[in-house]
């Protein structure tokens, strides 16, 4: 039975081939799912860790409880950090269930109320400070002595202990080495007196240690000693000498916090929040709960995003699976039928395909498995659609998730595979020939399938177009591109590519009518095969379409999404870099009363000049001046939240950056309007509609100083009203009392500087630099000329950040990958079409040729059909895409927009796409054509002549 | 009555695995116009062989074919071909029908091909007529039974009134009383269109009716029959 089925799959390597490709496409493509979100999330995991250490400069991965002991206590809660409370640190580590990379033990005596107690000093000096005895576990490891020596672990022979102190106490309380304090009112377990000796100072051995959770400056009241010698001193099991305050810090390794874990983490939160709540515990948080939490909603959205960009190309390659299977059961029909008529049981042929299934199914998984971990890092390093770059490779690893999926996808597979037999399996051979002699039209075309679908896209596309608002709040609250949505626009490519098949037979005939006077033979007989013979082409003629179509529809919405978030992230900040120098200035003098007016000092702006000339990466720099907190006047009216901007229009013009197609006119005019009138302005539409403003008519502007003091009013005339300016954001989110958040308009004014300098005292403003590149040249000029900034914005980090996006990565990468199966799955299919219509046509060609068809009438007659049967579906599929992009990627590109959207969506169809398409598809027709005339050449008239003699 | 078709000293030989296969060893024939020339012999025998060399499909190793005058064996590719499209019409054992064209269309192709100057619907009704299709002109291929389709190809072999048809094994898949319809046809159309036709059958009761009839046996003619009563008229 074995050899027998693989004696079969030998037989028909070549279509085996392509199933074997369809499923080790579709398993590689299921495991890649878990296996990249994993690896993805992680890294955002990682990345989100970072930055939370970067921003608050605490180790991201800690979980801190705090707690009163005290005999009372001990007595009330038998809680489980209690049992043996110096072990709380292993307890909270096995709550976790991670192995932690830390434990930090916190021991202090306190008094109930301020935890501080009164000593006596034996040096001169105040005679009474606030003191707390201490330890911390392992002090010793994570210090540098700045005077003195460490504290040993015994009482010295005259009764006092040894304790070192941090810089602040030893300052604050201008402490000497070799000084004993005494407690005055606290006593050891034994009743004896406590007596310090001070024996060094110290400071963090390294500032980065993450040991110092609570910098060592903070620990200004703490005389430590060793933490056994504390215990032993005040804690006995359950007896405690008055009160004891112990803090845990464990400390987990957040690179190596797995995603699966960070549920798990939060429930222990949760669970030690409540012991805080009950009181049991005195205090407890985590540093990483709010970055797990964001993780956790940024999370949904990536896994999301991933699954339904990923089914249509899975939808795609199960309907491959089952077109190459039924091809090949076409071909062993009558195989089928002859074993039928002997007697084989329908059970017995269906395990025969099983068996042949199942064996293509696990060398699909062998192989399969290792192209999916390829696939990620295909996923990893695409930048745009069908853009790769060498980024830092993901920490991809094969899971069990992983493994699940490609074996599930395996199954799926193997139906596929085996369904096409279950038709074939119902006759025997003499239903088999009656069957050939019928020409019905194909079911779908009878049932009318492709326009229910066409339908069904179609009601998709205007259900979800009559509902962008709330497709909108949806996006706003969190939630992903919606699934159905994405399937409308697949199922409206698809449909249309069905709907094609029924035209297309109608068309070449068309055509061929037409010239039927005129046609060469060649021409002819080609017509007459399209025309006649289609329902063959028709698995060809879907895929050529559905490349295409979904080739431009993936590659405009890359595009659009990629393009849209980059404009809008270099139209909000305006310019390349966008900084604030440092301005010398009296503006505490003036908050603490010492001075009245405000006064700033002009940082050097010559520097940029010479920046602009010396350095060519540079292209343009501009003073610009911005205030989000001006005031307009206007008709008796006045309106607040206003953007104030004070510009240079040339400078501004050759450094701002405005992205094009966003307004009527180009936005030159509108600066040419402004440069023209000195005291002229450029207002917000929102602004010029609400007061009822037209050019012409005259502002006020009311400004206030950054010591939030009047600084008057100017009157300006207004030039030109616009709807975009760079950097202008017309709304803004505002929390309303019942705590929601709002929109509201913010209006703009734009003066030109001079002007605004003239009537105005001078105010810092910020130095917009236009970047053509990279901008690091501009980053070591401002390291070398020292200059300190209190803001810095660099647009280019901001639009990496965006593409190292996971949400972003995976868009691009699907749609990339999408395009690419299409395209594999299309030049496949593209070859298996013409092998079996050459082969199956051996006969005929040799037919053609003895009637004195030359070859090359031949050739030319097989690239007419090739025209015929290909430049057609190029162009529908074209034309679909075309339209699939307009219809759908405007509702598609709003699942990837902020909630605040300054720019409208555009929709970019870039030429390069377009020509990268078409050569990726020349280059794979070219190939088909060069295989196809090799195999074209070697027939012989006289051969393919005698396949009719038997 | 002069000779249409010359066969002097053809020799074929095939490669083979471990050495040649001479199909072929030596064949002189002279086909007279207009005649009905059978070549018989068992399967294997070469025959088809033969009739793949005189009708410009394959290259003998070694000796001449001179038809109407030409040497074809000396001629180029696009000179051969020009000559199967105006010259020959073909017929072929397993009926060879284009599959998606109707039998008007493949009688009306090889008018197309051979560039036929004449109107193409009066000869396509006119040689379909002849062979007795009248009523099927627009059926295709797979809607007609054996016999009608092998008279298609008749009809699409003569269309363009070339001045031999070659047909190998014609009625080789056809039932006796088919085969005799068959041959009919091709007396018929001697008769009337002054054909020359060869053709290949291992049946002996065809070759009754044949003009001329060489028998071949492994490569070599081993018996030559001429009609008398052809040759009186």
């Amino acid at each position: 039975m074995l050899r027998f089925i693989i004696q079969k799959l030998l037989n028909k390597k070549w279509l085996i081939l392509c199933i074997l490709i369809g499923n080790i496409l579709l398993i590689g493509i299921a495991c890649c799912n878990p296996m990249y979100t994993k690896a993805a999330l992680q890294k955002m995991l990682t990345k989100d860790m970072n930055a939370s250490l970067e921003e608050k400069n605490i180790y991201p991965g800690t979980t801190y409880a705090e707690a009163k002991l005290s005999n009372k206590r001990l007595q009330t809660y038998h809680s489980r950090y209690f049992t043996d409370y110096l072990k709380v640190n292993d307890t909270l580590e096995s709550m976790y269930e991670i192995p932690s990379m830390m434990k930090i033990q916190y021991l202090g005596v306190s008094n109930k109320q301020d935890a501080k107690f009164e000593v006596d000093r034996a040096s001169a000096g105040s005679s009474k400070i606030e003191i707390r005895v201490a330890s911390l576990s392992d002090l010793g490891d994570h210090v540098n002595m700045l005077s003195g020596s460490m504290y040993g672990n015994t009482i010295n022979a005259d009764g006092t202990i040894d304790c070192v102190v941090g810089e602040r106490v030893y300052l604050d309380n201008e402490m000497e080495i070799g000084e004993v304090v005494r407690f005055t009112d606290y006593k050891a377990l034994d009743g004896s007196d406590i007596r310090l000796r001070i024996v060094g100072v110290f400071t963090a051995s390294d500032n980065a240690d993450a040991y110092w959770v609570k910098d060592p400056l903070n620990y200004d009241k703490e005389f430590f000693i060793d933490q056994s010698l504390f215990i032993s001193l005040f804690m006995d099991g359950d007896n405690i000498s008055g009160n004891v305050t112990g803090k845990w810090w464990t400390l987990f390794d957040y690179t190596a916090i797995e995603t699966d874990q960070v549920t798990h983490m939060l429930e222990v939160d949760e669970l030690l929040s409540n012991d805080y709540a009950s009181g049991e515990l005195y205090y407890s948080t985590s540093m990483y709960s709010k970055v797990f939490e964001e993780y956790l909603g940024q999370a949904d959205k990536v896994v999301n995003t991933m699954w339904i960009l990923q089914v249509p190309i899975l939808i795609l390659l199960c309907v491959f699976i089952f077109m190459v299977s039924n091809q090949v059961i076409t071909i062993e029909a009558s195989e089928i039928a002859m074993l039928k008529s002997r007697g084989v049981s329908r059970a017995q042929l269906l395990m025969t395909y099983f068996i042949q299934s199942s064996i293509l199914a696990v060398i699909a998984l062998i192989i399969g498995i290792p192209i999916g971990y390829l696939l990620c890092h295909v996923f990893g390093s695409t930048n745009a659609f069908m853009e790769f770059v060498g980024r830092r490779a993901l920490n991809v690893r094969i899971t069990g998730t992983s493994l699940l999926y490609a074996l599930l996808a395996a199954f799926v597979g193997i139906f596929f595979m085996t369904a096409p037999v279950f038709t074939y399996a119902r006759f025997s051979i003499v239903e088999q020939k009656a069957n050939k002699r019928k020409k019905k039209k194909p079911m779908w075309q009878r049932m009318f399938l492709d326009f229910i679908l066409l339908g069904i896209a179609c009601y998709g596309f205007y259900n979800f177009n009559s509902q962008t608002d709330l497709l909108r709040q949806k996006v706003a609250q969190g939630e992903a591109l919606d699934p159905m949505l994405f399937l409308s626009s697949t199922l409206f490519v698809l449909a249309c590519a069905i709907v094609f098949l029924r035209v297309i037979p109608m068309l070449s005939y068309g055509i061929f009518r037409i010239g039927r006077k005129w046609w060469k033979p060649a021409g002819y007989a080609s017509f007459l095969q399209i025309t006649r013979d289609s329902r063959k082409q028709s698995f060809i003629t879907v895929f050529l379409v559905l490349t295409i179509a979904l080739g431009i529809f993936n590659a405009n919405i890359a595009r659009t999404i990629n393009e849209n978030e980059e404009n809008r992230i270099q139209y909000d900040n305006g310019s390349t870099v966008i900084l604030e120098e440092k301005w010398y200035s009296n503006e505490t003098s003036v908050t603490m009363g010492y001075a009245t007016e405000v006064s700033y000092e002009e940082p050097d702006f010559n520097k940029y000049k010479e920046l602009v000339q010396n350095n060519e990466s540079v292209q343009a720099v501009a003073k610009v001046l911005t205030e989000t907190n001006a005031d307009i006047g206007a008709g008796g009216t006045t309106f607040n939240n206003v953007m104030f901007m004070g510009i240079r229009t040339n400078d501004f013009g050759h450094s701002a950056w405005m992205p094009e197609g966003y307004t009527e006119e180009h936005w030159f005019n509108t600066l040419n309007a402004l440069s023209q009138v000195p005291d002229g302005c450029i207002i917000s539409r929102n602004l010029a509609e609400k007061a009822e403003l037209e050019v012409g008519d005259t502002v006020s502007v009311f400004r206030t100083n950054r010591v939030k003091q009047s600084m008057g009013r100017q009157a300006m005339k207004v030039v030109a009203i616009v709807d975009y300016f760079p950097s202008y954001e017309n709304t803004y989110e505002v929390k309303t009392d019942d705590g929601n958040n709002q929109m509201a308009d913010r209006y703009l004014v734009v003066a030109n500087l001079e002007n605004v300098y003239r009537d105005f005292p001078l105010t810092p403003y910020e130095v917009w630099i236009r970047v053509d590149g990279s901008t690091d040249s501009v980053y070591d000029w401002i390291s070398e000329n020292k200059i300190s900034c209190k803001t810095f914005t660099d647009t280019t980090q901001d639009i990496i950040n965006l593409k190292n996006d996971p949400y972003f990565q995976i868009t691009n990468g699907m749609l990339t990958l999408t395009f690419i199966v299409v395209i594999v799955l299309c030049a496949i299919g593209f070859l298996i079409y013409w092998i079996t219509s050459i082969r199956s046509r051996e006969l005929i060609f040799g037919i053609y040729r003895a009637m004195g068809m030359s070859m090359r009438e031949l050739i030319q007659m097989l690239i007419n059909e090739h025209l015929f049967g290909s430049i057609l579906p190029i162009l529908f599929g074209a034309a679909v895409g075309l339209l699939a992009s307009k219809l759908f990627i405007p509702l598609i590109s709003i699942a990837y927009s902020p909630s605040i959207q300054t720019l409208p969506t555009q929709i970019f169809v870039e030429q390069n796409d377009m020509i990268r398409i078409g050569v990726v598809l020349f280059l794979m027709l070219a190939c088909c054509i060069g295989a196809i005339s090799v195999l074209l050449s070697k027939i012989k008239i006289n051969q393919a002549l005698k396949l009719g003699e038997d | 009555m002069s000779d249409l078709l010359v066969v002097d000293g053809v020799r074929r030989v095939f490669p083979v695995a471990g050495g040649t296969f001479e199909a072929l060893k030596g064949i002189d024939i002279k086909v007279p116009e207009k005649s009905l020339t059978i070549l018989k012999g068992r399967s294997g025998s070469g025959k088809t062989t033969l009739l793949n060399i005189i009708s410009a499909l394959d290259y003998p190793t070694e000796g001449s074919v001179t038809l109407d005058g030409g040497d074809i064996t000396k001629m180029s590719e696009s000179q051969r071909e020009k000559i199967r499209r105006t010259h020959i019409g073909y017929i072929f054992q397993s009926v060879a029908l284009i599959p998606v064209m109707s039998a008007y269309e493949n009688v009306e192709y090889a008018l197309r091909l051979a560039n036929y100057k004449g109107d193409y619907k009066e000869r396509v009704l006119e040689v379909l007529k002849m062979v007795g299709l009248s009523k099927r002109v627009s059926h295709m291929p797979e809607e007609m039974s054996g016999g009608e389709q092998q008279r298609v190809a008749i009809a699409r072999a003569i269309a363009h009134k070339p001045k031999v048809i070659f047909a190998d094994e014609p009625t080789g898949e056809l039932d006796s009383a088919t085969s005799l319809q068959v041959i009919g046809i091709f007396k018929e159309l001697i008769k009337k269109e002054g054909i020359t036709i060869v053709m290949t059958t291992h049946d002996p009761k065809i070759m009754e009716y044949g003009d001329c009839v060489f028998e071949i046996l492994d490569g070599e003619i081993i018996s030559s029959t001429f009609n008398n009563e052809k040759e009186g008229e």
